[in-house]
């Protein structure tokens, strides 16, 4: 063990001597800072929309109790419309806006949070989540991806570690000195071990250490609930990712080739890994599992749209003959129109029905390959972590649409009986 | 009125997810350092 | 992962890879001194180390080209893949003109480096500079120098001038009053029932004036804000090349934002043909302020609405926006050239 760390501070000699340590640190730490500034610059864009929506809710819920209250007292300048109607306020008045906010560790990974909405306006208007509303964004940024911290540990990190690790013990047997430190009473394991020690430390304390402080510059509320543990469990897969580069290159090493040789043989093991395995798997999983196109929907929808209309007296029958209970209820004109909206609401979801389930089928059995072969490459089990630890994956995001879709719901159940009985609201 | 509320997933069923695939990286690394030990005993340096 | 990413990505690290030790390998071998004292003229060195690394590409990318040309020639239509060939033409020479830089400064870093091992790590750093880094980090400053507004900030910017006016000062409602006004005077009577044209229609398509202007004026500010942006990209392909065979690779194959906003607009022109000539039939055929349900037409209506007939923009217009692009490529490729031409003359053992 004595000989490992005098090895482990040798080598740290030498390479100090070389400068390569300081370029290392300098190149890491600019690249962490980059990307963890972009990251939280995004988290920020993102919580300033949603700071706009709901004051935007708040603003608009305000004047609406003032208008009622102003109604009811009989004052002048009322509005000439009742906003108190169950149909103005459930439609546009009241709206409210579904929001998920970013999570604590979001601004480490941008993940797919630029592709996927992060708020809806949820009203008795058909569901929002049917179409999807995206922020506005000049398409060949989202071509290029962002540059957060995750990049940086995907693909860069990487590259910093098989820079230090690919002549590990190449280059000493091309440069003579292997044989020399060999007549010293000392196996080549310990020499490979020393060097790695002192390498994997350095670097792996580099990231760790830049990410956790990077984290902190981008103002990472490490209060907040199971923020402390994602960003151990954080650390603990950048670790586990860089001891896996480190122990490639010492594998290609001990298969006892030049340096070029080595260099080129990792380049490859790189290129495969982390560009071309996720982007295969890419490929693959979307040919064997397309999504149906949002033109499909929108199409889907307007036919839907049509029929609807089409058949809006016979609609209106057929669910008075389904809720006997309205038949009464439903003979002043409010109460007809509402009659009528569900009806058609209802119908019309009934029609799009089918290509949102091919939708989440889809979605479904993309997310099982994925799950399944995630483990083909390091990075892309690395990736799905750093998300999911982030908070920016897909499932998070989808699980917010599923919730937003039942709070439509509610929200309609809320409105329907209302407006069936034009009940007004007072507050 | 109706409020929407997102429940979302709890940090301890993310951490066990994550703990799966970090346990998978650890044992990649490590298997890989392992073999390339048994690999270093048979390396011949040149006079 | 699509054709361009393999072109523009994976082809450049072949090239390094088959290009790095070309002079600092012979170097190493000591077979570099024999080769000088032959007195081979450098740029014929030069010139002929790069022919060799060209005759490989082209054994891959040849063949390949002619099965994609195949490919497009037997999935079109009749006569379209003529129209494709020129942009095939000037796709093909962008390429060539971006694997030439690529080769020159491989060729130039390898006579420099002092070793193989430099060489690889140097070329290396440079490829992934360009290929990785320098996109996302352009798009990154591009966006904070020139940020489009959030889809919310967007819809409220509409909303707002349409409800207040363009100028601030001129609320929906007043501008619903003033047609009405104007009309009863038009037609010398004295309410808008009495009206021999229907209110509805032409107040609609005042509306439909108004929020054209509207969206007019904010559509018009994004599309200069993307502007800007690709102006910045376009920029900064003096120092990532890619960012510039990219550019001429999309607007070539007709995929670029430049042109997407052309189609949009024509797709707009048309809504609002549509949107007028309805608006304009229904004050025409109704009368007063009727608003009732008896409007209905026929077949007859519609026919005379001309099918939305879109020409993508000739070939010219594209590379009216792509010179920068090119030229930038161009340099690149010159540049390297002559990096690689002044590399081999001062070649030394």
């Amino acid at each position: 063990m004595r000989t490992i760390w005098l090895i482990a501070r040798h080598d740290w000699r030498m390479l100090r001597a070389e400068r390569t340590l300081w370029a290392i640190g300098l190149l890491l730490a600019i690249t962490i800072g980059y990307g963890v500034r972009n990251g939280s610059a995004w988290v920020d864009f993102q919580q300033r929309n949603i700071n706009g929506a709901l004051d935007e809710e708040r603003e608009r819920i305000g004047k609406m109790q003032r208008d009622i209250a102003d109604l009811n007292a009989g004052r002048k300048g009322a509005p000439s419309s009742d906003p108190g109607s169950p149909f103005a306020a459930g439609y546009t008045l009241a709206a409210r806006w579904a929001v998920i906010p970013p999570a604590p560790l979001s601004p480490l990974a941008i993940g797919q949070s630029d592709l996927l909405p992060y708020y809806f306006k949820v009203s008795l208007r058909s569901r929002d989540t049917l179409i999807g509303n995206d922020e506005i964004e000049n398409p060949v940024h989202l071509l290029s991806g962002c540059f957060d911290l995750a990049f940086v540990i995907i693909y860069l990190y990487p590259l910093v570690i098989l820079a230090l690790g690919f002549n590990l013990i190449s280059g000493g047997k091309e440069d003579g000195t292997l044989a020399m430190t060999l007549s010293q009473p000392v196996r080549l394991r310990t020499l490979a071990a020393g060097r790695i020690l002192f390498r994997g430390i350095y670097v792996l304390t580099l990231a760790t250490v830049l990410s956790m402080a990077g984290a902190l510059l981008a103002g990472v509320d490490f209060s907040a609930e199971g923020a402390g543990v994602r960003m151990l469990l954080w650390t603990g897969v950048v670790a586990a990712y860089g001891a896996f580069w480190f122990a490639l290159a010492v594998a290609v090493n001990a298969l006892g080739r030049s340096s070029a040789a080595n260099a080129v043989a990792l380049a490859g093991a790189w290129l495969l890994l982390v560009l071309l395995a996720p982007s295969l798997l890419n490929v693959t999983i979307k040919s064997l599992h397309p999504l149906p196109s949002r033109v499909e929907m929108i199409q889907a929808m307007r036919v839907a749209g049509d029929e609807v209309t089409a058949q809006r007296s016979k609609l209106v029958a057929k669910h008075l003959e389904d809720h006997p209970e309205l038949v009464g209820a439903s003979q002043d004109t409010m109460a007809k129109l509402a009659v009528r909206n569900v009806a058609m609401m209802e119908r019309m979801e009934d029609l799009v029905q089918p290509v949102l389930d091919r939708f989440d089928r889809q979605l479904r059995l993309q997310q099982a390959l994925v799950e399944r072969y995630r483990f083909l490459s390091p990075a892309i089990l690395t990736q799905a972590a750093l998300y999911d630890l982030a908070g920016t994956d897909a499932l998070r995001y989808q699980h917010f649409t599923k919730r937003v879709d039942a709070f439509h719901k509610e929200w309609r159940s809320f409105f329907f009986p209302l407006m069936l009985k034009n009940v007004k609201l007072t507050e | 009125m109706p409020q929407f509320r997102l429940c979302e997933e709890s940090s301890a069923a993310v951490a066990a997810r994550t703990l799966g695939g970090l346990a998978v990286l650890t044992l990649l690394a490590l298997t890989l350092m392992a073999e390339a030990g048994h690999w270093l005993t048979g390396y011949r340096i040149p006079a | 992962m699509t054709g361009a990413t393999v072109l523009q990505l994976l082809l450049p690290l072949l090239i390094i890879l088959l290009t790095y030790d070309t002079f600092s390998a012979e170097r190493e071998l000591g077979t570099l001194r024999q080769l000088l004292s032959l007195g081979v003229p450098p740029a014929k060195l030069a010139a002929g180390k790069a022919l060799g690394i060209a005759a490989c590409l082209g054994m891959l990318l040849v063949p390949a080209a002619l099965i994609v040309a195949g490919a497009l020639a037997l999935s079109s239509e009749d006569g379209s893949f003529t129209a494709t060939g020129p942009p095939m033409a000037l796709l093909t020479a962008a390429y060539l003109l971006y694997f030439a830089a690529f080769t020159g400064v491989s060729v130039a870093v390898s006579a420099k480096a002092r070793s193989s091992r430099l060489a690889l790590l140097a070329l290396l750093g440079f490829w992934i500079f360009n290929g990785l880094i320098a996109p996302k980090a352009v798009a990154d400053l591009a966006r904070r120098a020139h940020p489009s507004p959030s889809a919310l900030e967007f819809a409220r910017g509409i909303e707002h001038d349409i409800e207040q006016g363009v100028n601030g000062h001129d609320p929906s409602d007043k501008r619903g009053e003033e047609p009405k006004q104007r009309l009863i005077k038009q037609y010398n009577v004295e309410s808008v029932d009495k009206l021999p044209v229907n209110f509805a229609g032409i107040s609609m398509q005042e509306g439909e004036e108004y929020g054209n202007r509207v969206f007019d004026k904010h559509y018009a500010a994004l599309w200069d804000t993307y502007e800007r942006q690709r102006r910045m990209h376009e920029a900064s392909a003096i120092v990532a090349s890619v960012l510039a065979a990219r550019s001429l690779s999309m607007a070539l194959a007709g995929t670029d934002v430049s042109q997407h906003v052309h189609f949009t607009r024509a797709a707009e022109d048309y809504r609002r043909l549509i949107n007028r000539e309805m608006n304009m039939d229904l004050a025409r055929i109704m009368k007063g302020s009727d608003y009732s349900n008896a409007y209905t037409r026929g077949r007859d209506l519609w026919e005379k609405i001309p099918d939305f007939d879109y020409r993508s923009p000739g070939l010219d217009w594209v590379m009216s926006h792509q010179w920068f692009s090119s030229a930038l490529l161009g340099a690149w490729a010159l540049l390297a050239c002559v990096a690689a031409y002044e590399m081999t003359r001062r070649l030394s053992v």
